[in-house]
């Protein structure tokens, strides 16, 4: 029989033992429920982007009162049955070309196993990537704000649709997997009409993006002149309108996956955004550069070092983080021809039926200049995904003169 | 001596007080750039519009002594608001009206204030006739128009605009719709000084499917027809040509209207283009455009029976039938990373007058245009953004020429071809704040045109622009320019927008 004395030594162990059990359990793991800012943000350093760790840390660098997120319970993505079916089909044909485009990819998940010791695995990656499923169609509304940190002011906001039509690779919508009609080496096209600001109201925008180893095409409205132009795929490192982004940059990294060198470094656990902003819109605060309050996931993340191989090209180095569930590209640190940093562009997703990913938004900050761009999903307006009214010809330059005033 | 450092003096203290104005207004202008423009009715209808400054300093004597260096040669207000209503999914009504109030005259009364009774405001006409009358309202309301859509057809028809080809500022397929030149000739954005047109535009969608995107358009303008639009006597931008000694004042302007077809649909111009996708992604677009000129000639033996009649206006001038057959195209050229884009047209019968504007010829033109547009990085003059590139080579042939004909063209070069070529560079810097670009343009019967802008853009509603034109040529009588050589000036703009 015990004494008492002991009894009550050990019952004050127990009691010890399961008031830390839960920091031994998770400690430096995000807690789901709990809201991170730089009162806590070093706990779970290790699973926050290095860039978004240190705008956290110090939250008057990008001017932010509250510079915060909340992580909320993990909920494993899991790809559409049709996705599933397709990336088993046609997975095993694609195969990778001297000059690192894919060839006999057909729909699916290109490259769905990924051994980490493989030399190849970075490129794998960026072609998952390149190739995600964001649904056979979808449309959305995004506002886009321009912020100066400097002069704590923001220089302009810009409102516009996106549209994407996706003609190879379809898995839900007739025809699949090819569209047809003679668009065999046309991947995708993006259009996109401005209502904001004024002086851009009406102008139209299509983009057209090929298979590897052809040009983007595009075409604008242009108001001013009341006809359509072409443009020259020139711009794809050209800063769009007064913002912070090429148009690689959209969604991350939108440019061609064989032009660039790829290494993976490696693969954890880290705080990803996926956010519904109807349930819970990020805020926008005038002067800063980049929008707090978001809900995170913990998932496991790859880590690729991307080196363009264009000795021109604005960036000498890219490193992405790429969500291991969905392969969508979440996060980029940029860095400039002479290896300073230049911008942090991060992207949050959330799941819509169909399980496609639709992007919330989209952060571009540029640590040189203390400026950044948000465009944020506008959740008062519809979302259209695998949807019979986003019709072809929405996607044909004279959609753009239709639409004309 | 004296009175020139005197004249460039007036220029220098005038510009000076306009930039500090302008200053004042950068300084003034704070806050965030939240313009939206305004939505009504659930939605239903959308408003936007702006104000605008437009002021302008001549940096040269008139050509018939209007105006010295330094005065005004503009100082133009413009209310312009547009409205989008949407009755249903696929109809649509939208109107652009415009009021603008010239200045200058009041501003200075040393300036020659003859033209004023007519080109003072856009009421003018109505005030001068006393009474809101329908020339009034036609320049009030600038374009009115219902959109209709139903599957692969949109039709629009009402006051509008048509604009079609490759060219920037040429007239070749851009023909629809004639040029308002009184108030500031052709160095406004042509979406400015284009007349609306009433008109029928009717556009098809072939459903051949995605690759060749072909389409139609018909264009139907039942008797609706305008003449370009010049200025009077008295106002700056006059054609010196037009202006007679001893003859009546105006009498060359005001028979542009007396000479003008009937609103009849006899009178109707009607115009058809098709175009598509070929050849891998070449755009290629044909046309046809049976209409009349929109520039008058001068009739045959016009002066006799004019003096017979005691200068009868009707008597002056005709406006004749041409049909011209052209097309256009433009392709993207991945390895130089350039637009190539090219246009050309035949006339049909394009009448011109002799040198002694006493005979009519018919005559059949050809001319072409082709161009390049290329975004190039600069990088030590722009990190970040590049310098647009736009060149444009435009020649025009008249056919069936005889030098005996003594032929009056255009650039009164006498000559059976004329050669013009443009190039344009602009970029942005400071997030595209601010946006400076040189407009270069040479016509090789010696004369010339120099553009240098920028744009400073604060917030969305906010522009602040500042720019020169210099005009050069050896007499006032050729080419395009020639008549306005006189007329360099700085100008100055401050745009809200809404």
């Amino acid at each position: 029989m015990l004494h008492k004395k002991s009894l009550y030594i050990l019952s004050g162990i127990c009691l010890s033992f399961f008031a830390v059990l839960p920091n031994i359990l998770w400690s430096g793991e995000p807690v789901p429920g709990v809201t991170y800012n730089n009162s806590n943000i070093e706990e779970i350093k290790d699973y926050v982007y290095p860039t978004l760790y240190q705008g956290i840390k110090n939250p008057t660098m990008w001017n932010i009162d509250k510079f915060e997120f909340t992580v909320a319970p993990h909920v494993k993505y899991e790809f559409p049955k049709e996705w599933i079916e397709a990336t088993e089909k046609h997975s095993k044909d694609v195969v990778i070309d001297k000059d690192d485009s894919i060839s006999n990819w057909t729909a699916g998940t290109p490259f769905p196993n990924i051994d980490i010791n493989d030399p190849q695995a970075g490129l794998k990656l960026a072609w998952n990537n390149d190739k995600k499923w964001v649904g056979d169609n979808h449309m959305n509304y995004y506002f886009w704000y321009s912020m100066d940190r400097r002069r704590e002011r923001q220089d302009h906001l810009v409102y516009s649709d996106w549209n994407r039509f996706i003609f190879n690779g379809r898995i839900l919508m007739d025809p699949k997997p090819h569209f047809g009609e003679g668009t065999d080496d046309l991947a995708y096209a993006d259009y996109c009409y401005w209502f904001e600001p004024p002086d851009i109201k009406h102008m139209g925008y299509l983009l057209y993006v090929y298979m590897p180893k052809k040009d983007d095409e595009q075409w604008a409205y242009i108001p001013a002149m009341r006809r359509v132009r072409r443009l020259s795929g020139a711009q794809r490192t050209d800063v769009l309108h007064g913002t912070d982004q090429f148009l690689d940059d959209s969604r991350v990294y939108s440019g061609h996956v064989a032009r660039n060198s790829y290494k993976l470094i490696g693969k954890k656990k880290m705080c990803v955004e996926r956010l519904d902003p109807r349930q819970h819109p990020p805020y926008v605060g005038i002067g800063n550069i980049f929008t707090t309050g978001e809900l995170r996931q913990v998932v496991d993340v790859y880590i690729v070092e991307n080196t363009p191989k264009d000795p021109n090209y604005p960036y000498s180095k890219l490193i992405w983080y790429i969500d291991g569930e969905n392969f969508i590209l979440t996060a980029s640190e940029t860095y400039d021809r002479k290896g300073a940093q230049w911008k942090y562009i991060e992207s949050g997703y959330f799941t819509i039926p169909h399980q496609v990913s639709i992007q919330s938004k989209l952060n571009t900050c540029d640590l040189q200049r203390l400026h950044g761009t948000q465009i944020v999903m506008d959740p008062n307006k519809p979302i259209l995904e695998n949807s019979p009214e986003i019709k072809v010809d929405r996607f044909k330059p004279s959609f753009l003169l239709k639409r004309a005033r | 001596m004296k009175r020139k450092n005197m004249k460039r003096k007036r220029i220098i203290k005038l510009s000076f007080i306009i930039i500090v104005i302008n200053i004042f207004f950068f300084m003034v202008v704070r806050g965030n750039a939240n313009a939206r423009h305004i939505e009504l009715l659930e939605g239903k209808l959308s408003l936007t519009g702006f104000l605008k400054n437009q002021t302008t300093i001549r940096t040269t004597d008139h050509t018939l002594d209007y105006a010295d260096a330094g005065q005004l040669q503009m100082f133009r207000n413009t209310l312009q608001m547009e409205q989008d209503y949407k009755f249903c999914e696929g109809f649509h009504l939208y109107a652009i009206e415009r009021m603008w109030y010239e200045g200058m005259w009041d501003l200075d009364h040393s300036l020659d204030q003859r033209a004023q009774n007519e080109m003072k405001s856009s009421f003018s006409k109505g005030l001068y006739n006393k009474g809101f009358t329908k020339s009034s309202f036609d320049e009030f309301m600038r374009e009115l128009y219902f959109i209709i859509d139903y599957k692969d057809l949109q039709l629009r028809i009402g006051k509008q605009q048509v604009v079609w080809g490759e060219s920037d500022g040429l007239r070749m397929s851009d023909i629809i719709n004639p040029l308002d030149m009184s108030w500031h000739y052709i160095f406004e954005n042509w979406e400015d000084i284009r007349i609306p047109l009433w008109m029928m535009n009717l556009k098809y969608n072939f459903p051949f499917g995605m690759g060749q995107n072909l389409r139609g358009e018909l264009v139907w303008i039942p008797g609706d027809f305008r003449h370009s639009i010049f200025a009077k006597e008295g106002a700056p931008w006059v054609i010196p040509g037009f202006v007679v000694p001893g003859l009546p004042e105006n009498l060359f302007i005001t028979s542009l209207d007396s000479s003008k077809p009937s609103r009849q649909l006899r009178n109707s111009e009607i115009g058809f283009r098709l175009q598509g996708f070929f050849f891998n992604n070449l755009d290629l677009a044909l046309f046809v455009f049976y209409s009349r000129q929109d520039g008058p000639v001068f009739k045959e033996d016009w002066l006799i029976r004019a003096i017979n009649s005691g200068f009868r206006p009707t008597d002056i001038y005709d406006f004749l039938w041409t049909t011209k057959i052209g097309g256009s195209l433009n392709f993207y050229e991945p390895r130089t990373k350039v637009v190539y884009r090219a246009e050309w047209a035949f006339t049909n019968k394009e009448p011109y007058n002799d040198i002694f504007l006493s005979k009519l010829y018919k005559r059949n033109t050809f001319a072409y245009m082709i161009g390049f547009d290329r975004p190039t990085f600069i990088k030590p003059l722009n990190e970040n953004k590049t310098f647009f590139l736009s060149g444009q080579l435009f020649q025009k042939y008249i056919l069936g020429w005889h030098d005996s004909d003594n032929i009056n063209t255009p650039d009164q070069t006498r000559d059976r071809y004329s050669l013009l070529v443009s190039f344009f560079i602009s970029t942005e810097y400071y997030q595209d704040t601010i946006a400076p670009q040189i407009f270069l343009f040479y016509d090789f019967s010696n004369n010339g045109w120099v553009n240098p802008q920028i744009k400073y853009n604060p917030t969305p509603s906010w522009i602040f622009t500042m720019g020169a034109h210099f005009i050069f040529s050896h007499n006032n009588i050729d080419g395009y320019l020639g008549p306005v050589r006189k007329d360099d000036e700085v100008y100055f703009e401050v745009k809200y927008q809404f």
